[in-house]
């Protein structure tokens, strides 16, 4: 980013903050409501255009600290060497140039529900009407107690969150010798991306029969079978990379030392060159206070996603407790983020919000540089049980992988960013 | 079995967190069996064994994972169609995320445009996709989740939208 772009990003953060400065009263006195958006991934992003696309009198504030957003599909492919890190990075500037959202680079230290304010890192605090918190996950570093050593993580990337974790395992893959082992250890379900780390190892297989096809991968999973599209991938595994992947179900993995690149799991260790440990995944820490299944996932209200521990909080995504076979995918979190933003609407008029969400999924899955996959759902609110439901016989998985999902797996990846970003 | 599970993911906790009920114990028994009888020394059954007796309780968890379409234990009961127009904007913001932000594809898409469509075509579109007449890759899979009239309300909606 030049200097000059620079600039002008910190004045309008100065802008915002300084709009801010009397916030919880200034916020009720000129009567322009404020929705403060946490989190600028799929669900916060959405969020925040679609209330601007509603109603262009609300005050939307999206608070991220990344100057740029980098997307977790696509990331494995990163991986594979099948695409750049370019290629899945999307800026903020159509949000504020296109939508009149104010982008606020900081990260959101705490959100008060009783003093309806956002304190961010660096000091400040903006006041809400509602705020919408879109946190995204974060590891539990204690399951593998190893790793809540940084220099360690350093050395065994998670690359959970797509960025300069994703180009060291990259890295690391590429320096991998002929012969060499890496290691993919899985956590048990519920996870960001149920199909993202079988895909990782197909991203990696597909590298290595190009590059250095002695080498193998080892999967040690902590659930009994692979946790989405299981015949697709025990099917890539056996006719496109045929002796390469040793996939070991049960397999929980403790631990690593990376010392002697050992993964410890319950019953045995594997040794690797390359390891990549995922630990269990929890709600990111800024939605701590409304945590409220299993110390884990954040609990809503499926109408409008307001928290059910705090008033005038929603809360989106892959943080939430979910319902029944809801995939924790982008594709949710924008779809979610439309219906919460349209309550959020409807909440400031004094309206009802809309009785009857519909919320579609379609994770798309790559198998090779070539090949990919779909499962796709529609889910719609049970009356009697207040919850999301699946549509019975809508819905679906890919026959077979094949080259035409791979073109949809593109155009989905162009125009999901689109609709979240610009 | 060797491994307790933490307070935050035990069976119980699985279970609802998938919100499927567990399946039936004896059936994996059945099945663990079966496993030892084909292993090749006692330590490699015993291995299976546990593996299996573990796949137990990771069932738990996955069965909502691996299945996302079993059927619910009742059948749901969902609210009625909200037609409204707001209702049907939210409605159609589910085509978005693969048919672009109110039917207009991303530049350089080649995926269908679906703003200014002729209602008819579009609705008859949808209904072959729902009731199978016409093949497709994901669209059969996904016009099955909204009613016909649903469908003639959306086709409607993007009718209405400026190309």
């Amino acid at each position: 980013m030049d200097a000059r772009r620079r600039a002008i990003l910190a004045a309008g953060a100065a802008g915002v903050l300084a709009a801010a400065a009397g916030c919880a009263s200034s916020v009720r006195a000129d009567r322009k409501s404020r929705v403060v958006v946490v989190g600028g991934g799929y669900g916060g992003a959405t969020a925040a255009k679609y209330l601007r696309l509603l109603d262009p009198s609300i005050d939307v504030v999206l608070v991220e600290p990344r100057e740029a957003f980098v997307a977790c599909p696509g990331s494995n492919r990163v991986i594979g060497g099948f695409r750049t890190l370019a290629d899945i990075t999307t800026s903020y500037t159509a949000l504020e140039r296109s939508h009149g959202v104010r982008v606020v680079r900081d990260r959101a230290s705490a959100i008060d529900a009783a003093r309806r304010e956002v304190r961010l890192e660096r000091g400040a605090s903006i006041g809400f009407d509602r705020a919408i918190v879109s946190p995204g996950i974060e590891p539990m570093w204690g399951e593998i107690p190893a790793l809540q050593d940084p220099a360690v993580r350093a050395r065994v990337p998670v690359a959970w969150e797509a960025g300069p974790q994703t180009l060291e395992l990259r890295r690391r893959l590429e320096a991998m010798p002929d012969g060499g082992t890496f290691v993919i250890a899985i956590p048990e379900t519920p996870f960001r991306c149920a199909p993202a780390p079988y895909e990782r190892a197909c991203q990696a297989a597909a590298y290595f029969q190009r590059a250095k096809p002695r080498a193998r991968i080892v999967i040690a999973d902590a659930n009994g079978e692979i946790a989405s599209e299981a015949g697709l991938f025990h099917r890539a595994w056996s006719e496109l990379y045929a002796g390469m992947i040793d996939y070991r179900p049960n397999s929980r993995a403790v631990d690593v030392d990376v010392a002697t690149g050992t993964v410890k799991l319950e019953l045995e260790d594997v040794k690797g060159d390359v390891l990549n440990v995922l630990p269990p995944v929890k709600a990111a820490a800024v939605a701590d206070p409304f945590i409220t299944a299993n110390g884990r996932w954040c609990e809503v209200d499926w109408l409008t996603y307001e928290s059910v521990a705090a008033r005038g909080v929603h809360i989106l995504g892959d943080a939430l407790q979910h319902a029944p076979v809801m995939a924790k995918s982008g594709h949710m979190a924008n779809a979610q983020a439309k219906v919460c933003a349209a309550a959020v609407v409807a909440l400031l008029r004094g309206n009802a919000p809309n009785a009857s969400p519909t919320l579609g999924n379609a994770c798309y899955t790559w198998f090779s540089d070539k090949l990919a996959a779909h499962v796709a759902t529609v889910h719609k609110y049970d009356t009697a049980e207040r919850t999301m439901k699946s549509v019975p016989g809508a819905g679906g998985v890919s026959p077979m992988m094949n080259e035409r999902d791979a073109l949809y797996a593109e155009e989905w990846t162009r125009n999901i960013t689109a609709d979240s970003f610009a | 079995m060797r491994s307790p599970r933490s307070r935050w993911n035990r069976p119980d906790a699985a279970c609802a967190e998938t919100g499927e009920r567990p399946p039936r114990a004896g059936v994996f028994f059945r099945f663990g069996w079966g496993c030892a009888i084909l292993a090749s020394s006692p330590a490699e059954a015993f291995s299976i064994e546990l593996r299996v007796a573990r796949s137990i309780v990771a069932g738990l968890a996955l069965a909502g994972a691996a299945s996302p379409f079993a059927q619910s234990p009742s059948a749901p009961r969902f609210a009625a169609p909200n037609l409204t127009p707001a209702g049907v904007r939210a409605l159609a913001a589910n085509c978005a995320q693969c048919h672009g932000t109110d039917g207009h594809p991303a530049p350089g898409s080649v995926l269908p445009a679906l703003a200014g469509s002729d209602a008819h075509a579009l609705a008859k579109a949808l209904l072959d996709f729902k009731a199978g007449r016409v093949r497709a890759t994901v669209m059969d899979q996904v016009a099955k989740g909204y009613s016909d009239a649903e469908i003639a309300a959306l086709a409607d909606y993007f009718a209405a939208r400026g190309r």
